[in-house]
């Protein structure tokens, strides 16, 4: 017996050990752990407390008007700041209250620094992506731009805020129908199919619509080196849809053409920035098209005088009258063939045209929310009473 | 540079299972390999191997307690790492781990204990002061130590190396199996992976075994037991041709069925994994090996020569399975769930999960065995 001893002994220190393991076990498991499966119930409701630190970019425009109305108009929209400048409850918290918040003025300051992977992360070309989502292979997108230098940054070029410097809201630019059907060019599907017609495109590409701009293009200096889509940058929406974004700004064309010291002087030319167009007095500086003034005839035949409207005459006061079939004398919804349905809602602030529950109780409620002097943009004032007394 | 190649979903530009998780398949093998090699002589009394059991089973310790260090690292917040024995999910293939490695450190303890109950007894004896307390504690305060204990010790190291042998294989059986059974993983999806996994610990518990015993007699300049490592050398040699056979009948079979995984794997082999497998693990980590062994294990010459031969083979043999961990876990990650892309990975030099950390990882249970042998010498310091 006493020769074993050792022997029991450390059977009853690991019996002990055991033992001690599972009453630790149980004091220690915390309390609400398997209530409703392997995890802690209590975990929940601790979640859902947290406070959120992640700042609106709501709350950021509050103070940085500027940037943000620069932000929503260009194609990082959809890019909410704490993407890149981290959650900034420290920095909002600091500048409503810099005295009872406790908060000292380093740890409010907002981060911004720049790594490539920053903007890779979702620029990195990959096949994976959609082919129309803005996509770079680093080495050739700055061999294509004649960069020397292979550790500029990206935000030398490209302002973060406003990444291709739109003319418009991107939202609201120009919606270019795709070719993807028969029926989307003729009134009825023909009968042939297109490869029995001779020269019928397979494909739909500029030329088959623009046949003069691209001819005219063809024979200038820019199409060696760029496509239509380089500055008309196309976003696809659906299948039979995309948005067209309008361009021809300055600080897009600069994106190339200025001088700067990681670029190749030499190729693509270059100007000196706004040192170029400061001794000319004939141009108005602030037109954002200020390069095409010029450099027109480098590019294609435009007509720099329309300002965006696709429509001709007074579209905004006359448009009633196309979006009404003539055979049915009813608002159809020709208006979606190109524009989206909450295009029209923009400004009618209620579904166009109109629904078949909103003929019944559904503008009530309408009526209720915004007053009847919405349905007066349209409708003349004795519309009401043809049922209403 | 942009080494990513063809479809790749943007989920995959990084791996995940970084170098940690190369090293702790590895580790794990060294810690079964070494047990198993140890069990040898304390289960089956091949008594060829006496000189290298104790030595083998306090290898396996040490780097038992180390085996987790690579995933902690990666894992990062150790502290939680308890928080599995509070919560245990029995479920979980993952905390399967936790379960088996506890069982087996309990095992190897034992085992280590009752096999150096002796030793700690003639500590305690000839100390004072501090140390003499440290082995009061480590003996539990008997001091009892005659021919009976001695048997009943015995017993039990028998005893606890039968148990361990099967659990030895589960703890990385286990590992494999966890790679193997991802079915949505083209390279490592299959069920030979756990056997492979067992044959390639033992590989490592072998060649580590053998190239730290003869570098350890080279440098105190001191007689090796030739019988023994000849022994060692020749079980070295064919289980490496079992592990190195089943690897590549694994992919032979792939291979032939011809199947959709193989149009991406074939294209890994040749492509990514072209050094790192073909060329490095195949190749010369493994066929060079293969025939150093061979030469020692059929031909007979001079025995300093021979013992070099072995030395330089399992040192090789110890890289041709790092870099088997590598191309499974490094590997299996680089293909896209696509079936049609690759991604890249460097683990970095100075990364919390890069080289010098690795380097650092991988020797620091090589330090423990030199301050346990500092203190109960596995080998004499020089030849009486």
């Amino acid at each position: 017996m006493r020769d074993k001893l050792h022997i029991y002994t450390v059977l009853i220190i690991l019996v002990s050990l055991i033992i001690i393991a599972a009453i630790v076990d149980t004091l220690l498991q915390p309390k609400s752990f398997n209530e409703h499966g392997h995890y802690r119930w209590d975990a929940v409701n601790e979640l859902e407390k947290q406070t959120v630190i992640n700042q609106n970019s709501k709350i950021c425009s509050e103070c940085h008007k500027d940037i943000y109305q620069l932000h929503e108009k260009d194609a990082h929209f959809s890019v909410p700041c704490v993407d890149c400048h981290g959650a900034g409850n420290l920095h909002v918290a600091y500048h409503k209250d810099s005295v009872s918040s406790n908060i000292t003025k380093e740890k409010a300051i907002l981060k911004k620094e720049f790594k490539f992977e920053g903007c890779l992360f979702c620029h990195k070309k990959l096949n994976a992506r959609p082919s129309d989502f803005p996509q770079i292979n680093q080495k050739e997108h700055y061999k294509f731009m004649h960069i020397i230098d292979s550790t500029a940054k990206c935000i030398e070029c490209h302002s973060p805020h406003e990444p291709i410097f739109l003319l418009t809201d991107s939202r609201q630019s120009r919606l270019h129908p795709i070719v993807y059907k028969c029926t989307d060019c003729h009134k009825t599907k023909p009968k042939k199919n297109f490869y029995d017609v001779a020269d019928h495109p397979k494909i739909f590409e500029c030329k088959d619509c623009h046949a003069e701009i691209v001819k005219d293009f063809n024979s200038k200096p820019h199409h060696n080196y760029v496509e239509c889509r380089t500055c008309h940058l196309f976003h696809k929406e659906s299948e039979n849809i995309g948005r067209m974004y309008k361009n021809g700004n300055a600080k897009f064309c600069l994106l190339c053409h200025e001088n700067k010291p990681f670029k190749d002087p030499k190729y693509p030319p270059k100007v000196e920035w706004p040192n170029h167009i400061s001794n000319i007095k004939s141009i108005e500086k602030t037109d954002t098209k200020i390069c095409l003034n010029c450099h027109e005839k480098q590019i294609h035949k435009m007509n720099l005088q329309l300002k965006g409207n696709p429509h001709p005459g007074n579209w905004k006061s006359e448009h009633k009258k196309f979006a009404v079939n003539k055979l049915s004398k009813k608002i159809d919804a020709s208006c979606n063939l190109c524009h989206q349905k909450d295009y029209c809602l923009s400004c009618h602030k209620v579904e166009m045209p109109h629904n078949d529950q909103f003929k019944g109780d559904d503008h009530k409620l309408v009526v209720q929310k915004k007053g009847k002097a919405l349905c007066y943009n349209c409708h003349a004032k004795e519309f009401c009473t043809t049922c209403h007394e | 540079m942009d080494l990513t190649q063809n479809f790749l979903f943007p989920n995959e530009l990084h791996i995940y299972w970084t170098v940690m998780i190369v090293l702790y398949p590895y580790i794990t093998g060294m810690v079964a390999g070494a047990f198993i090699v140890s069990s040898f002589y304390h289960v089956f009394g091949m008594e060829k191997l006496k000189s290298i059991a104790r030595y083998a089973l306090v290898a396996s310790l040490a780097f038992l307690l180390f085996a987790t260090i690579p995933l902690l690292n990666h894992l990062g917040k150790p502290e939680r790492a308890f928080n599995i024995m509070l919560t245990p999910n029995f479920t979980s293939a993952m905390s399967g781990f936790g379960f088996v490695y506890m069982t087996y450190m309990v095992i190897v303890v034992l085992e280590v204990w009752f096999s150096y109950r002796s030793e700690f007894i003639e500590k305690f004896n000839q100390s004072t002061g501090v140390a003499k307390f440290i082995y009061k504690v480590l003996i539990l305060g008997n001091t009892n130590d005659n021919e009976n204990t001695k048997r009943y010790d015995k017993k039990l190291v028998i005893f606890l190396g039968g148990v361990g042998i099967p659990i030895a294989c589960i703890l990385h059986g286990y590992v494999g199996f966890l790679f193997g059974s991802l079915k949505a993983n083209l390279w490592w999806s299959t069920p030979l992976m756990f056997i492979i996994f067992i044959f390639s610990a033992i590989v490592s518990g072998l060649a580590v075994l053998i190239f730290l015993y003869l570098f350890v007699h080279w440098k105190r300049k001191i007689k090796i037991d030739q019988e023994s490592i000849d022994l060692l050398s020749k079980w070295l040699w064919g289980f490496m041709i079992i592990a190195v056979t089943l690897e590549l009948m694994e992919v032979l079979s792939i291979s032939y069925e011809r199947t959709a995984r193989w149009a991406i794997l074939e294209q890994l082999i040749n492509g990514k994994l072209k050094i790192s497998y073909l060329y490095l693990q195949i190749g010369l980590f493994s066929i060079v090996p293969f025939l150093m062994l061979s030469v020692t294990s059929l031909a007979k010459f001079n025995v300093k020569i021979r013992n070099f031969i072995i030395w330089l083979a399992s040192g090789m043999l110890l890289l041709q399975v790092l870099l088997m961990r590598w191309n499974v876990v490094i590997g299996g990650q680089l293909v896209s769930k696509s079936m049609r892309g690759f991604t890249e990975y460097f683990p970095g030099y100075f990364d919390k999960e890069g080289i010098i950390v690795s380097f650092l990882l991988i020797f620091t249970p090589f330090l423990l065995l030199r301050a346990f042998d500092h203190y109960f010498p596995f080998f004499p310091k020089k030849d009486k």
